[in-house]
């Protein structure tokens, strides 16, 4: 009967052991895994009552992060300093007191007494880096841990302690996203507000309602007009950026024809290109090729790479989008025959805010945010995108779609 | 006949000044509230022939407030009188936000007759407000 209890027990602390190793990866519910955590320590070992706190660096105490077995009133006894009673633990190595009541290196003795507890184990809980705090059993009885014992709990107290680390990154990650995202938000309205109150005031002036205007204040008019569109365009776009980047992980893909696509957005911009003396011509395969993604997504990286193939053309130019299967890979190709890149430039036209000097030239107020954004959007939807050109002479940007599970061609 | 009244509600003055300038050129009579409150206030005192509502004020969703308020099924509501009044949203955020509250698909949920987006077009705004006005 002994022998089977024990092997029971071993089992349990092995389950406890790999259901731990498990949660390292995990990164749902901090406080329902502590919960179990304790609860089973409180299982297999026979203990009265098990305690995780972490350590905060500022203040040097250790906080409460899970209790059980424990009464509300002395787990929130006071605050229980790094420096007195966890001395050891916090060092690397277990530290074990048989007689808590009566031992001078604990911190409230008396609570302790009140409490019931005696022998108290307290075990490091070891970072990547460095110990992050204790984990801690109370017992009723004096009583002393095997060897065995406690190197079982040293080896959860590891894992836990890895696991406690990702999730509070985790946290710290999430919270920082959330801030960041109420930022954008925030300046987004903040400058868009005051620009839409300029536009409306300027709108009275250039519809005469406070008066005719002479030539030059029109002029004028125009000219603050740019300067606020590129601003609202500015502001757009970043959060287009920010919105993508929140909303991807939960954007549903579904198969799309890239042939429809692209015809979509040829006529939405062929009116623009003929009105800027442009040819634009498309050569779409009979076949339907099919790419997984959004189609704001999609829509974005065409409109993006075809507005800039207007812009930076100039009059009597060509535009060419051409859409074939290769290997198995779905191939976009346009091509512009507009100032191009200089080779030194090539490298950078992804970088944030990179502007070349010829594009400065011809749209002194873009903001270097599209081609970096239409890169990211490819990348999220497991494609690739390159660029060649020669300076003067155009420019021809070839995105690359490999097969994945849902890639597929039908008739 | 008297000119058609119309009060804007929104804490931006600059917006309102365009606005008002604008409905004046075009034979309106304006009165400007730059709150809720003091918008509410205004509704029992001039009685107006169509509401311009800003959404987004002290709170951001001050505008849907004072609609719900104005619109209030409740008999016993203060503004029973006034319930019948066209309101004109003016919103910058139905977009950006995701929020779907056009009077078309969302009636039950937001009680107004029309939405403007920002940045205001004037001529769509005389359109609507005209549209508004004669229908009220």
């Amino acid at each position: 009967m002994g022998i089977d209890k024990d092997l029971k027990n071993s089992l349990r602390r092995l389950e406890l052991l790999n259901q731990v190793a498990k949660d390292i990866t995990s990164t749902l519910g901090l406080e329902p895994r502590l919960g179990f955590v304790c609860q089973s320590i409180i299982d297999i070992m026979g203990v009265k009552g098990v305690s995780i706190r972490l350590l905060d660096q500022k203040t040097n105490r250790l906080e409460l992060a899970f209790a059980c077995g424990l009464s509300e009133e002395y787990v929130h006894k006071g605050p229980v300093e790094a420096d007195k009673s966890l001395a050891k633990a916090l060092e690397g190595t277990p530290h074990f007191v048989s007689d808590a009541p009566n031992d001078p290196g604990i911190q409230y003795p008396e609570e302790a007494r009140r409490e019931g507890l005696v022998s108290v184990l307290s075990l490091p809980l070891k970072g990547r880096t460095k110990v992050i705090g204790t984990l801690r059993l109370y017992t009723g009885e004096k009583r002393s841990f095997t060897r065995d014992e406690i190197d079982f709990l040293s080896a959860l107290a590891a894992q836990g302690a890895i696991s406690l680390e990702n999730a509070r990154s985790y946290d710290a990650l999430e919270q920082q996203d959330k801030a960041k995202s109420d930022f954008i938000m925030m300046m987004t309205h903040e400058l868009k507000a005051p620009l839409m109150a300029v536009q409306g005031l300027l709108d009275v002036m250039q519809k005469g309602y406070v008066g005719p205007l002479t030539e030059k204040q029109k002029e004028l008019i125009g000219r603050i007009y740019r300067r606020i569109d590129s601003l609202t365009e500015v502001s757009t776009d970043l959060l287009d950026i920010y919105e993508w980047q929140t909303k991807r992980p939960d954007t549903q893909s579904i198969p799309l024809s890239m042939n429809v696509q692209i015809q979509r957005a040829v006529d939405l911009f062929k009116t623009s290109a003929l009105e800027k003396g442009l040819a634009m011509d498309v050569d779409l395969p009979d076949q339907d090729l099919i790419l997984m993604g959004s189609e704001d997504e999609v829509e974005k990286i065409l409109n993006n790479l075809i507005t800039n193939a207007i812009k930076y053309t100039p009059k009597g130019g060509n535009i060419s989008l051409a859409l074939s299967a290769s290997g198995g890979s779905v191939v976009f190709m346009i091509k512009d025959t507009g100032i191009g890149i200089n080779d030194e430039d090539i490298p950078k036209v992804f970088d944030d805010f990179f502007r070349s000097k010829g594009a400065k030239k011809i749209d002194p107020y873009g903001k270097g945010l599209g081609l970096p954004f239409v890169k990211q959007i490819v990348e999220g939807l497991g494609g690739t995108i390159r660029v060649k050109s020669e300076e003067g002479k155009g420019a021809e940007f070839i995105l690359s779609f490999p097969p994945s599970d849902g890639f597929s061609t039908h008739e | 006949m008297d000119k058609p009244k119309i009060l804007i509600i929104d804490d931006d003055p600059d917006l309102v000044e365009s606005m008002q300038i604008t409905l004046e050129a075009n034979d309106y009579q304006v009165e400007s509230a730059y709150n809720g409150t003091e918008g509410l206030r205004l509704v029992k005192e001039i009685n107006p022939d169509l509401i311009i509502l800003d959404v987004m004020m002290d709170s951001i969703t001050e505008g849907f407030q004072v609609s719900y308020q104005l619109r209030s099924p409740d008999p016993q509501s203060p503004y029973r009188d006034y319930a019948n009044i066209p309101i004109l949203m003016v919103t910058g955020v139905s977009q950006k936000m995701h929020m779907k509250f056009s009077p078309e698909t969302d009636e039950d949920y937001l009680p107004v007759d029309e939405l403007v987006e920002k940045p205001i077009q004037l001529d769509a705004l005389l359109e609507k407000v005209g549209k508004l006005i004669k229908k009220g």
